[in-house]
């Protein structure tokens, strides 16, 4: 049945249709899961600690158990299970314990019959206990005098990766760069809070829905915090408003809390969270340090990087560790390197835990990476575009793991469809050499970033790379898929169909994937790490070969053939090369289903085998999407303010299953890039505590600001993927920053190392260089 | 006058009767009293624009609309898209083709307020489109998709020759709702239907607060502030409204709206600094509740009136138990929040001097480009006589507890013609009485630097 999968001519994959829930949401009829009730249901509240660092924690909920419509306060001391959030560390409470590490953690639980009411009576609940002084900075948290927040020496991680002769190439080398780069947290600011609705259901068991990226993490959460075994746990996941990767791990928190209450009352309870406490106890992007090395020769070869990857990790250590994975693993960048040394450690600090975010880890040390080659390209008085193209990684060329590049690569095709797209070869002009401060008009300048990016969980989370999918046509021809996997915005529900129906030759229209549920299919692992598209994509085609062989077997008796003469075209089934013999697909369905053929069937998809060993040598991801983004701004000489004309983002997907919907991945992930870049920043006071916890405090872009943003597809197919996909998710933010930093450099001769690019920053640091002189 | 009452508005055609706390959002009463789940709730604050509505055909955050002040008008929402037809909408389907829908938590927000754009503005340019979607948050798709289908909906609406409101809106259903809840929220609120009512009013003045277009009130409700627990609502009282210009003098209610201020001709002509930062105030779902009276009340040091009021020596009357005073507006803030206004003191008129030979500018320098707090604001206003300048007015916006008047740059204005004038002189008179602060939205030195820049650039303008 390999036909299925290298067919030249697709009918349904490739083309841009219209993504099946677009409507219900459009006109307000989907429902997330504030839009949900139920009879008796109890509205929930978390009573949060004001302090960020606090000991001998004690709980006093007399006054508030009091309060008008107050049905159950639950504290640590109530779970039936294990306090412990099941991540990678179990390292974090669902509610306080004896100490609490970061402003706004989760200490107590209210339920009540309005939400109001538990408001009210969760103001009333009284936390005490001895203020600690939080550390906030991870580089003081390394100083052996700071708190002790993780272990003794507060790293909750740290990875190596060391390739060739790094000391003896660096210091024989032409030309070398030593700098740092800082980046900020980035809220995720998804539209949607963070919600879920759990009840106890008529078995004995419990049944939780509500807004996540990672159905099956969930059923871990609650089974732990309520002690019950898996089979008793259903979690369904929710029409969802956004996730960016912020509804990756802490769903599994809101979770837990809202099945304690419901396992406590009986009684059905519905946690929703504002927005204001979305912002303070929900994950957040990394905070980073990165020290960047890198050597060349005086023509501009690539010879050795030595980096210094510090992470933020927060209070717990979450997903730090598999965030600090990926981020060491590209730290590099997509070049070819003699030698290579790259150190990551995730630091534990008061702050609130980081987690994943479209990136994870990768956009930090791609600021650095892209912003250092920068810097040497200037060095060298080199055309930074002619630098990255000498250097760029090509098929049979190795990374920093020695992994070679030995499947399609469309790195070069990427660098110069983008740098095309902008205008480079005709417009580009070198820095100024003096900052033109007196200037009066606008100074234009162009910038390029490239960035690769490794699809899948990899050799990270190994253990979990297979999906699972069950697929059934009914009588009427129409397919049920239900996948474990989620639709979160992204479009898998359109790029599954898409791929089923190509697969069974089904009209597009007659495909229908279910929500995610996790009594309906297997653990799939996490919908993250771009990896949707190839492991439900091919888990679903594997379910489709399965009932293909019963497919062209009845098909091909009705037109009597043997079956490997069997084409399929949407809707029909034909004779090779005789299309006059051909038969509706809702007649091979009939056909089969009255010789009693199973036309339902699980399909399962385990990922090409990754490693990671010794010295961070390995495979370690079964492929790359390969990235560039070409850059034009605009910048006021005078005030520094920055205006991004437009933004050209070149990814190499394998092949667009849907090209609109990979557009719009490209055009969204360059916005939240851009606002990366320009004005996200969250601002924690010397106590631990956010200081501006909403969207009048915390910008992301509007309308009036987003640039022109020209998305442009690149397809190298992947053999591996379905119909030769990769995924894109988390590409199209990655390396917009970086660009836009050097577009900067370039327009202004002023180069600054940290993120956002606000003017304040560029006039503190060109401030500081007229202190240095 | 309960902790409950009953309020009545037309609802997507129909009738609509509530039994709810008079405080409560119109965003509650959709979703949690009349199980209307299509209008969203992403922020509560009016920064996101998922709740969009239309209120008498104008888009409006539903979160910051409190239910008392709905009563007896017109209410549309996403609702009304969706049905057999309504469903083919052209706005529907144009969000639906262009691929303009992903996550879809703010698509009913934006569908609303493109509505109300087209209905203002039936053929609206791209960036016309996006300063009317400004107010509305998308996190998923980068904003080009939507804003071309805003663009082919127009287009399309316009093809069928039907430019009217009713052709933009879309085919109604009528159907009555009804609902009521027992939340409850705990204050009262009274409308008063003439000002010397509210004088035999002011019994515990301690607790009242006056609500105008709530756009603040209602937040710090949201945000668990204290807000008093009786309101004033004021949106009955006519005298409260009007822009007129009488005896060479603009007079502006104080119930006038941002949105009402910065598209009126008279303030255009003669107060073009007020008008200026009217329009950058926030998003138009701002602009079409928040009022000029309840900004100047509320006294936030980052207030966009206040530098253009101050600059134009606006005086402002107010009233308090059937006393009148008047002073200048400069003189009502005394600090970041607080006012001198005394408890149940009501700003009656705000009088600005329009002499025919009045010019005025304001710059507002902000973080992004659209519904944000200054950094820095500030405005400069002049009139000429035999081509000297007299009555200069130089006042600084967010970069000190208060608005804060310029003297020394005046003085070296008074006097001289607008080409002639020391720029660099009254540049640094700002910057030696302003007082900023570091915070997470800017910090000193490049307030600082603002100040003088847009000094010498505003002056620029007034000179040419």
């Amino acid at each position: 049945m390999e036909h299925v999968l290298t067919q030249e001519k697709t009918h349904v994959v490739g083309k841009p249709v219209i993504r099946p829930d677009a409507v219900e949401k459009a006109v307000g009829r989907s429902r997330y899961i504030a839009d949900l009730t139920r009879p008796g249901m109890l509205h929930a509240v978390t009573v949060r600690s004001a302090l960020a660092s606090m000991s001998s924690v004690r709980i006093d909920p007399s006054a508030a158990a009091a309060m008008p419509g107050v049905v159950c306060i639950a504290t640590a001391a109530d779970i039936p299970g294990a306090n412990r959030v099941p991540l990678v560390f179990q390292d974090q409470p669902f509610l306080a314990e004896s100490s609490v590490r970061f402003h706004a953690e989760a200490v107590a639980l209210v339920a009540a019959e309005t939400y109001l009411d538990a408001v009210r009576a969760a103001e009333a609940v009284r936390v005490e206990g001895v203020a600690g002084v939080p550390c906030i900075d991870p580089l003081e948290a390394l100083n052996p005098s700071a708190p002790r927040i993780h272990g003794e020496d507060n790293i909750f991680k740290a990875y190596d990766i060391e390739r060739g002769e790094v000391d003896r190439l660096m210091a024989s080398a032409d030309v070398r760069i030593e700098t740092t780069y800082r980046t900020p947290h980035q809220v995720h600011a998804y539209l949607e809070t963070q919600g879920m609705l759990a009840e106890c259901d008529d078995t004995g068991g419990i049944r939780v829905e509500g807004s996540m990226q990672c159905p099956f993490y969930v059923q871990d959460a609650v089974a732990a915090i309520l002690g019950l075994p898996k089979n008793k746990v259903v979690v369904v996941q929710t029409t969802t408003g956004g996730g960016f990767g912020g509804k990756e791990d802490v769903p599994s928190i809101v979770a837990g809390h809202a099945a304690l209450l419901a396992w406590m009352t009986r009684r059905p309870v519905r946690l929703i969270y504002t927005r204001e406490e979305d912002f303070r106890a929900m994950s957040k992007r990394h905070p980073s340090v990165t020290r960047v090395r890198i050597a060349s020769t005086s023509h501009g070869k690539l010879l050795a990087a030595d980096i210094l990857y510090t992470l933020n990790g927060g209070a717990y250590a979450t997903l730090s560790p598999i965030v600090l994975w990926r981020g060491t693993v590209h730290a590099a960048g997509p070049y070819r390197w003699d030698a290579v040394r790259i150190h990551g450690r995730a630091v534990a600090t008061h702050t609130v835990p980081c987690g994943a975010f479209r990136g994870f880890g990768q956009p930090q040390v791609a600021f650095a990476i892209e912003s250092a080659v920068d810097e040497l390209a200037l060095k060298l008085g080199m055309d930074p575009l002619e630098l990255r193209r000498r250097n760029i990684l090509r098929e049979g060329d190795v990374t920093a793991t020695n992994h070679r590049i030995d499947t399609s690569c469309g790195m070069q095709e990427a660098l110069d469809r983008a740098a095309e797209a902008i205008g480079w070869a005709e417009r580009w002009k070198p820095a100024p050499s003096v900052i033109p401060t007196g200037r009066t008009s606008m100074l234009r300048g162009m910038g390029v970033s490239v960035s690769f990016y490794g699809v899948g969980l990899g050799a990270g989370g190994k253990h979990l790379a297979r999906a699972g999918a069950y697929v059934q046509i009914e009588s009427d021809g129409s397919v049920r898929i239900f996948i474990g996997n989620t639709e979160m915005g992204q479009g898998a529900r359109s790029v599954i169909s898409q791929i089923a129906a190509e697969a069974l030759a089904a009209p597009f229209e007659m495909v229908h994937l279910g929500s995610t549920d996790t009594s309906r299919v297997p653990d799939s692992g996490p919908t993250v790490a771009s990896r949707t598209t190839v492991m439900s994509g091919n888990a679903v085609l594997d379910a489709c070969r399965k009932l293909r062989l019963h497919l062209d077997r009845t098909a091909a008796d009705l037109l009597t053939c043997a079956d490997d003469q069997i084409v399929v075209s949407p809707g029909r089934y034909s004779v090779r090369d005789q299309d006059w013999r051909t038969i509706p697909y809702q007649e091979v369905v009939a056909g089969a289903l009255s010789n009693r053929l199973p036309l339902a069937t699980a399909g399962y998809f385990v990922a090409p085998d990754t490693s990671f060993g010794e010295s961070g040598q390995g495979n370690p991801y079964m492929t790359y999407v390969w990235s560039a983004n070409a850059v034009e701004v605009e910048i006021d000489p005078a005030t520094f303010e920055i205006r991004v004309l437009r933004i050209a983002a070149a990814h190499d997907v394998g092949k667009a299953i849907n090209p609109r919907e990979v557009s719009g991945q490209i055009q969204g992930g360059v916005l939240q890039g851009l606002g990366y870049g320009l004005m996200e920043e969250i601002a924690i006071a010397p106590n631990g505590v956010m200081l501006n916890p909403g969207f009048s405090g915390y910008l992301i872009p509007t309308p009036a600001d987003a640039p022109e943003i020209i998305p442009i597809i690149v397809e190298h197919p992947f053999p591996d993927g379905p119909f030769g996909a990769r995924g894109i998710g988390e590409p199209p933010l990655i390396g917009v920053a970086p660009a836009i930093a050097n577009a900067i450099a370039n327009a202004f001769g002023v180069r600054v190392r940290s993120l956002p690019l606000r003017p304040e920053n560029i006039y503190a640091h060109l401030r500081a260089r007229e202190g240095d002189r | 006058m309960s902790a409950f009452q009953t309020f009545r508005f037309r609802l997507n055609g129909g009738d609509a009767e509530v039994t709810v706390p008079p405080t409560m959002s119109l965003q509650r009463v959709l979703r949690d009293v009349l199980g209307l789940t299509g209008t969203k709730d992403g922020c509560r604050e009016g920064e996101c624009g998922a709740c969009t509505v239309l209120l008498d055909r104008a888009p409006v955050d539903s979160c910051i609309v409190p239910i008392c002040q709905v009563d007896g008008r017109e209410v549309m929402t996403i609702e009304a898209f969706s049905g057999r037809e309504s469903d083919s909408h052209p706005l529907v389907s144009a969000f639906v083709s262009h691929g303009a829908v992903q996550c879809g938590f703010c698509t009913p927000g934006m569908i609303m307020s493109a509505a109300g754009l087209l209905i203002d503005n039936p053929d609206p340019s791209p960036s016309e489109i996006e300063a009317g979607l400004a107010g509305n948050l998308c996190r998923c798709t980068g904003y080009e998709k939507i804003v071309s289908a805003v663009k082919s909906a127009a287009d399309s609406l316009g093809n069928r020759g039907s430019r009217s409101d009713r052709a933009i809106l879309p085919a109604m259903h009528p159907r009555r709702y009804t609902g009521q809840t027992s939340e409850f929220e705990g204050i009262r609120v009274i409308r008063p239907e003439s000002i010397p009512d509210i004088d035999a009013l002011v019994a515990d003045p301690a607790t009242l607060r006056f609500l105008a277009g709530g756009t603040d009130l209602m937040v710090q409700k949201t945000n668990r502030k204290p807000c008093g627990d009786l309101w004033v609502d004021l949106s009955a009282l006519k005298d409260l409204r009007g822009i007129d210009r009488v005896n060479g003098s603009l007079r502006i209610g104080p119930l006038e709206t941002y949105h009402a201020i910065a598209t009126h001709p008279l303030v255009k002509q003669y107060a073009r600094a007020l008008s200026e930062a009217a329009a950058m105030i926030g998003s138009d779902h701002i602009m079409r509740r928040a009022t000029i009276g309840g900004n100047l009340g509320n006294a936030a040091a980052c207030a966009d009136g206040y530098p253009p009021l101050t600059a134009l020596h606006a005086q402002v009357r107010t009233r308090l138990k059937g006393t009148t005073r008047v002073r200048p507006v400069e003189s009502i803030p005394v600090a970041n929040g607080r006012s001198s206004l005394e408890p149940g003191e009501l700003i009656t008129d705000i009088v600005i001097p329009a002499g025919d030979t009045t010019r005025s500018v304001f710059h507002k320098s902000m973080p992004r480009h659209a519904q944000c707090i200054a950094k820095v604001s500030l405005a400069i206003s002049m009139s000429l006589i035999d081509g000297k300048i007299v009555n200069p007015g130089f006042a600084l916006g967010a970069v000190g507890p208060t608005v804060i008047r310029v003297p020394d740059a005046e003085s070296l204005m008074a006097g001289r013609r607008p080409e002639e004038l020391d720029r660099n002189a009254i540049a640094h008179a700002a910057v030696l009485v302003a007082r900023p602060i570091n915070d997470f939205r800017s910090d000193i030195d490049y307030r600082l630097r603002i100040v003088e820049l847009e000094t010498l650039r505003l002056l620029q303008i007034l000179s040419d």
